[in-house]
């Protein structure tokens, strides 16, 4: 017990950059997702294109090699950003790629008569976003968005490999210091658990309020 | 028919078609539809399915482009602008207030799931027509009321049936106040005991003077109500008449043909 509570304040201080780079990626994310589905569905021909291949191309590479490449790349490029940017940078590109194929998808899934009924009665392009199709891809989304969420806060660990103290990071600096592996990983795996376990919790009890509509 | 013919004819014709085409991957859709529909009047449309009916209703109101001929509503060119012979799509404000003046009712409803019935008929009007909130209630109040639904008002659309949300949808069109309403098989996707009600509402809107165009496969309707009877086959108009000389007197081997199957329940 001792032991836990000399480890507390790295452990806290750990758990706040955790939870910030998870709030940050998901953030961006989702504002990539809007306009990138957005772009996929409604979007002219080039737009669409260059969306296409951001989204593919994003999805398709190892979370930790996106890390890496924007961790060495940009220095490269002379762009001299902190490791825990380059963080978000990396798993906010994935999230926005990953969000754009859920909100496509989304959408899509509403029946096409609702956007001919919206239209007919006069309502103009963004109109019909914002009172028709928003709210309805709203409740479809939601199970996805929030399996995305658990999956980003789980790989947010990824960017103790370039250094940040993250939960991850800060849980191995204390096992290096004290050797009690044991002890401290299920420390972590209770904390990293605890946070995704309410995210699910809360996501389904929303998704039962929204299901009325 | 002096009188009427001393009126302009952008005030006595509210929707012109003038040689209408429309094609879809290689198929043409419409094949030059010629069509003129006065104020107030009642054209009902009938034809076998893939004939073009419906796509000729949703070019009235944009749902669809169109390639060949034009479409005027209350002489306004729908869809386009034309300058120096070339036509260019219109904005999206000005298409979406263009349609504001159409009212379409579809074959399967199309309300609006995660609205009250309230809320379906007050969207356009508050959105759209711009009213205030108190204004907008009270107008979609009316017309829910005038169609049967006066006790419906808080119930969203999976709480109805078919006929009710029918009826709703008719009432969200007409709120908006349009110089025409498109009906669009809109009894097709009802159970038989429900038809009646909603073919009962489209009835008592014809009386009120509403210009209507009407594709539809109830005969007795186009009948009874139908000032005018266009028959459709293969993207052009083949026949057209007052109802008792479409149904008693077709000329057209196609049409007798067609008429040949409602033949019985007619």
């Amino acid at each position: 017990m001792p032991m836990i509570l000399a480890g507390l304040p790295l452990i806290l201080h750990g758990l706040l950059v955790t939870a910030t780079i998870s709030l940050a990626v998901l953030l961006l994310g989702t504002v990539l997702g809007i306009f990138g589905s957005l772009s996929l569905l409604y979007g002219a021909n080039v737009l669409r294109w260059c969306v296409r291949i951001y989204v593919d191309v994003c999805r398709s590479i190892p979370h930790l090699v996106l890390i890496f490449a924007i961790f060495y790349g940009l220095p490269a490029l002379g762009l001299q950003v902190p490791a825990i940017v380059a963080g978000i940078l990396a798993l906010g590109l994935f999230c926005g790629a990953h969000m754009s194929e859920i909100f496509r998808g989304g959408v899509e899934s509403i029946p096409h008569g609702q956007m001919d009924a919206a239209k007919s009665i006069g309502l103009t392009f963004a109109q019909r976003l914002r009172h028709i199709i928003f709210p309805q891809a709203l409740g479809r989304i939601l199970p996805a968005w929030v399996n995305t969420a658990v999956e980003i806060v789980k790989s947010s660990s990824l960017v103790s490999l370039v250094s940040v103290v993250d939960l991850t990071m800060a849980i191995q600096q204390i096992v290096g210091r004290t050797r009690e592996a044991l002890l401290f990983y299920a420390v972590a795996a209770m904390l990293y658990f605890a946070i995704n376990f309410t995210l699910s919790i809360t996501g389904r009890r929303l998704e039962r309020k929204l299901g009325h509509g | 028919m002096a009188t009427a013919d001393a009126i302009p004819e952008v005030n006595r014709n509210i929707v012109v078609l003038e040689g209408l085409a429309k094609r879809f991957a290689a198929a043409d859709i419409l094949r030059g539809v010629n069509l003129e529909v006065t104020r107030g009047e009642v054209l009902v449309i009938i034809g076998p399915s893939g004939s073009g009916k419906t796509t000729l209703l949703r070019c009235i109101n944009f749902l669809e482009d169109y390639q060949g001929g034009r479409i005027f509503v209350d002489g306004e060119l729908v869809g386009y602008e034309e300058a120096d012979g070339k036509r260019t799509r219109r904005s999206d404000a000005a298409i979406a207030r263009m349609r504001a003046d159409v009212g379409m009712v579809f074959q399967s409803f199309n309300l609006f799931p995660h609205m009250t019935a309230l809320d379906n008929v007050m969207l356009g009007l508050c959105s759209v027509r711009k009213l205030s909130a108190a204004a907008a209630r009270c107008s979609a109040a009316s017309w829910l009321e005038r169609v049967g639904l006066g006790d419906k008002m808080a119930a969203f659309p999976a709480q109805l049936s078919g006929g009710q949300q029918q009826r709703v949808a008719i009432a969200r069109a007409v709120a908006m106040e349009p110089k025409v309403m498109l009906f669009d098989e809109a009894t097709s996707a009802l159970d038989p005991e429900l038809v009646n009600e909603v073919l009962g509402v489209m009835a008592d809107l014809a009386r009120s003077g509403m210009t209507m165009l009407v594709v539809t496969h109830e005969m007795r309707f186009a009948r009874e109500v139908g000032h005018r009877v266009v028959f459709m086959d293969q993207g052009v108009i083949v026949e057209q008449g007052k109802p008792q000389q479409i149904f008693d007197r077709p000329e057209s081997d196609r049409l007798q043909a067609f008429l040949g199957h409602f033949a019985g329940n007619s």
